[in-house]
């Protein structure tokens, strides 16, 4: 997203805050495209052909934060609440998958099929979702960070000013996040 | 605010992460002397650090759910091409016998319009969906399921037919 663009956003969410309503029509078009980016850079290292695949959370997320009954105080707020709620899609996407496996979906009848299987894997997000929240009850600032990361593929520097600290400090912080996160995920033998 | 405990570990982390085997032992030796629960926790960070490659568990785990939900979406918005025949006899009844601008014609007229989307006749399908939008968006409003389904595969028939501009109208609208 050009920066005029993320200008423009701020302008028109503090404008839609103060009660200006053609705003909100000006403003959607161009979160749309700023989900678009925060999609693009989730998925960052992937095959081109699964960025396709991002429509489906761009999509819901949009629906989800143009219901939202929020008091936007900017572009960074905006970020913020946009992580959080893709966090949230993927976590209740994973949820119904988890629950159709265990308790609607056959089971796998053959070696082949186990195998086919291996790839679905929703409990690893709801692992990540579950070690991540225990990681924000004892330290907050990491796990947001985490989750504007790596859930709202916002850039370090974005991190960064979204939780009022430099990149080096969300570098650092990140570092120790990750080593975390991994032993939650993965305890020692 | 975090646990003092918590800021020890970090720090101490913080400092032992880059250094050389030899002289991050030495640093563990000195900083937790006596405490060799704070040791173990530090280590165990260390040796996750290690271990893990990078970010790619979480990277990963994001990675899969997304595409999950990516085609659990698919499934919605396209239907296979082999079954067109099926889609066209149901679409060409209900539109015979049902009153004009019924929505159950309307909703044989979105799937047989996202047949034949994926079966790249474009032409055919634009008019199909475009109606169907009409009618389900009138009688449903635009937050129905299915509604989102008929715009979502408009959206879908201009992208691929090379309209982007046309595929913009079709994104969901606000609430």
């Amino acid at each position: 997203m050009a920066e005029r663009d993320r200008t423009e956003v701020s302008q028109l969410l503090d404008a839609w805050r103060g009660g200006d309503a053609a705003a909100l029509e000006r403003l959607l078009p161009l979160v749309y495209d700023e989900l678009h980016a925060l999609a693009r850079r989730q998925m960052r290292g992937e095959r081109p052909d699964h960025t396709l695949q991002t429509t489906a959370l761009i999509h819901e997320a949009y629906l989800r934060l143009c219901g939202a009954d929020v008091a936007w105080e900017g572009r960074v707020h905006f970020l913020a609440v946009a992580a959080q709620t893709m966090r949230r899609i993927l976590v209740d996407h994973a949820r119904a998958r988890s629950r159709t496996k265990r308790g609607g979906g056959a089971a796998p009848v053959t070696l082949d099929d186990a195998l086919a299987a291996a790839p679905d894997r929703p409990d690893d997000l709801l692992a990540l979702d579950e070690a991540l929240g225990r990681l924000s009850a004892l330290d907050e600032r990491k796990g947001r960070a985490v989750e504007l990361h790596y859930f709202g593929g916002l850039t370090y520097d974005e991190t960064a000013a979204a939780l009022g600290v430099s990149p080096a400090t969300i570098d650092r912080e990140l570092r120790l996040a990750k080593a975390w996160l991994y032993r939650e995920m993965r305890p020692e033998g | 605010m975090a646990h003092p405990r918590w800021r020890a570990i970090e720090a101490l982390f913080q400092r032992a992460a880059d250094l050389e085997a030899s002289a991050r032992e030495a640093l563990l030796d000195a900083a937790c002397a006596g405490d060799r629960e704070l040791r173990r926790d530090v280590e165990t960070l260390l040796r996750a650090e290690r271990h893990s490659g990078g970010d790619a568990f979480i990277t990963d785990a994001i990675g899969r759910e997304v595409r999950s939900l990516g085609e659990a979406w698919d499934t919605s918005a396209t239907v296979p091409a082999d079954v067109e025949p099926l889609l066209r006899v149901a679409y060409e009844e209900r539109r015979a016998g049902l009153p004009a601008g019924h929505w159950h014609t309307a909703l044989s007229a979105s799937a047989l319009g996202a047949c034949l989307t994926a079966l790249g006749r474009y032409r055919e399908s634009e008019p199909l969906l475009t109606a169907a939008v009409h009618v389900l968006e009138t009688q449903f409003g635009t937050r129905d399921g299915r509604t989102v389904q008929a715009r979502v595969r408009l959206e879908r028939l201009y992208a691929a037919w090379g309209r982007p501009a046309d595929a913009v109208q079709y994104r969901p609208r606000p609430l």
